[in-house]
């Protein structure tokens, strides 16, 4: 239970009971429970556009549910894309492109990154069907978290320097990776049945091809690849769900 | 062969040019560049018609954009960001265009590039999907049309840009470019310009020709009131700003222009 508080402290802004200090070792543990958290986050931005279904019109809900997003993580995952856009598409030598994504200030590769993603989710969640929407909602963070752990657990990790991410990359095991894919798994099974576990398969494939891309322009993943994969995910599911469920002609 | 410079420089396309490219050789493609913006719209075009089948309309819009940016390295849109960051600074001019050269991006050009691409993205959702008058049995709709002759014209515009207007600073890309772009190249991708918006788009195509242009005309002219003249980012920032006003009068040109047979 308080790996899990850790995991939802880390990934959102969302009040914390923790009070005190958590040591980097808890943190690196809690990647086993990234997926649920996705779950929690989705079921909140879910609940949310559902209770202002009655007084808004659809479009201006599928702004607010894109930035309920952003909100509630903080903005950590975009951030994370910006810097991995800036960094890894600079016309420089790879220490340099490592160098340039630890900079906190945006450029122009990641700012029109973040501006084109945040474009793609609203018309990806404005193309839900209705009786999809909360599902999208629900699903897209939980495999985007979900595809963290992959990462972490799969991939080398391009820095030495003791952090969080080193931390993640050290706690990053087999069977918690298990644990997390049964999650994330799970809960797309318990949705949508059978068919659901396609959207795990594209998670797995981007999450693949996008880390396939990173290492061939900086010797391993960072925490700000890991969070520019997440988001790559979270908006393929939620473009990619109601090809999904026609083609297993699924009816709620 | 100087296809081939100017298709490496506006895109990420893999180049088969093995050798280093000269500044003279750069600034003589600017002939090119319209041809460079054909091939683009055309990828657009085919790739609209592949993504419609699968996906809503807004969904298809935004990859259209997301698209064009991976082609072209988000390089005109960066420019337009340093742009806007430099020209709405409230800081005198020796100093707007220090900050043009800035790497980083401000408020004011995240806020640019944000409108920009929601208008664009606007735009492509307004445009009519109707069959094109005169070109039936072809798989050319109004969309489409528009789809092509966009990127075209924003490239065009580009070459008008440099060649018609002063530069604001002796160094750097656009200036480098600007020494080998002349009289000849502004004619050759004017020719090519008009030939393929007549051919494309008929008289709305012509049209849409002097909308480009004349947005240009203005955007260089409101330009040079902020800085003493135009830059490589400034060239990138008509560019944006043309793709999205050609798309907007698309449908507007169609409905007041007839068009020939």
């Amino acid at each position: 239970m308080s790996d899990f508080l850790v995991a939802l402290q880390f990934l959102s802004r969302l009040p914390s009971p923790i009070r005190r200090p958590i040591s980097l070792e808890e943190m690196g543990r809690s990647i086993v429970w990234f997926p649920l958290v996705g779950l929690v986050l989705g079921a909140l931005v879910a609940g949310l556009d559902r209770l202002l279904e009655p007084v808004l019109a659809r479009p201006a809900r599928d702004a607010l549910a894109v930035w309920a997003m952003v909100a509630l993580t903080g903005a950590l995952h975009l951030d994370g894309l910006v810097d991995a856009c800036d960094g890894l598409l600079a016309f420089k030598p790879p220490e340099v492109r490592l160098a340039i994504m630890h900079e906190s200030h945006a450029g122009g590769f990641g700012a029109a990154a973040a501006l084109a993603l945040l474009l793609l989710k609203f018309a990806a969640v404005g193309g839900l069907p209705p009786h999809l929407r909360p599902i999208g909602l629900l699903l897209a963070p939980a495999l985007g978290r979900w595809a963290i752990v992959y990462g972490y657990t799969r991939y080398p990790y391009a820095r030495s320097e003791p952090g969080v991410s080193l931390a993640l990359k050290q706690a990053a095991v087999p069977w918690r990776f298990a644990l997390a894919t049964a999650t994330a798994g799970g809960a797309c099974l318990a949705v949508l049945g059978p068919p659901g576990l396609l959207l795990l398969l594209l998670a797995l494939l981007l999450a693949t091809l996008a880390a396939g891309y990173v290492l061939s322009r900086i010797p391993g993943m960072t925490g700000d690849t890991h969070g520019a994969v997440a988001e790559g995910v979270e908006t393929l599911t939620l473009v990619a769900l109601p090809l999904v469920a026609a083609s297993a002609g699924f009816v709620p | 062969m100087s296809f081939l410079v100017a298709l490496q420089f506006l895109t990420r396309l893999p180049s088969p040019i093995r050798h280093e490219i000269t500044v003279e050789e750069m600034g003589r493609s600017a002939a090119w560049f319209p041809a460079v913006g054909l091939l683009l719209g055309l990828i657009l075009a085919a790739l609209d018609l592949l993504l419609r089948l699968a996906l809503p309309p807004a969904v298809v819009d935004v990859l259209l954009l997301v698209a064009l940016l991976a082609l072209t390295g988000a390089l005109h849109m960066d420019g337009l960001m340093d742009t806007c960051d430099g020209i709405f600074s409230f800081k005198p001019p020796e100093r707007r265009l220090e900050i043009m050269r800035d790497s980083r991006v401000g408020s004011f050009g995240v806020v640019g590039a944000a409108s920009v691409l929601l208008v664009q993205f606007g735009a492509l959702q307004s445009l009519p999907l109707g069959p094109y008058g005169g070109l039936e049995g072809t798989p050319l709709t109004q969309r489409a049309a528009a789809l092509v002759l966009a990127p075209l014209l924003a490239r065009w515009a580009m070459v008008y840009a440099t060649v018609a207007f002063p530069l604001a600073r002796a160094s750097g890309l656009g200036a480098m470019l600007r020494q080998h772009t002349g009289r000849r190249e502004l004619v050759l991708a004017t020719l090519t310009a008009l030939v393929v918006a007549l051919a494309v788009g008929r008289l709305a195509g012509l049209a849409a020709f002097l909308v480009a242009l004349t947005t240009t005309w203005l955007g260089a002219r409101y330009v040079m009131t902020k800085i003493p003249g135009l830059t490589g980012d400034v060239y990138g920032a008509i560019n944006e700003v043309v793709f999205a006003v050609v798309l907007l009068a698309w449908p507007l040109l169609l409905r007041v222009l007839p068009w020939l047979p």
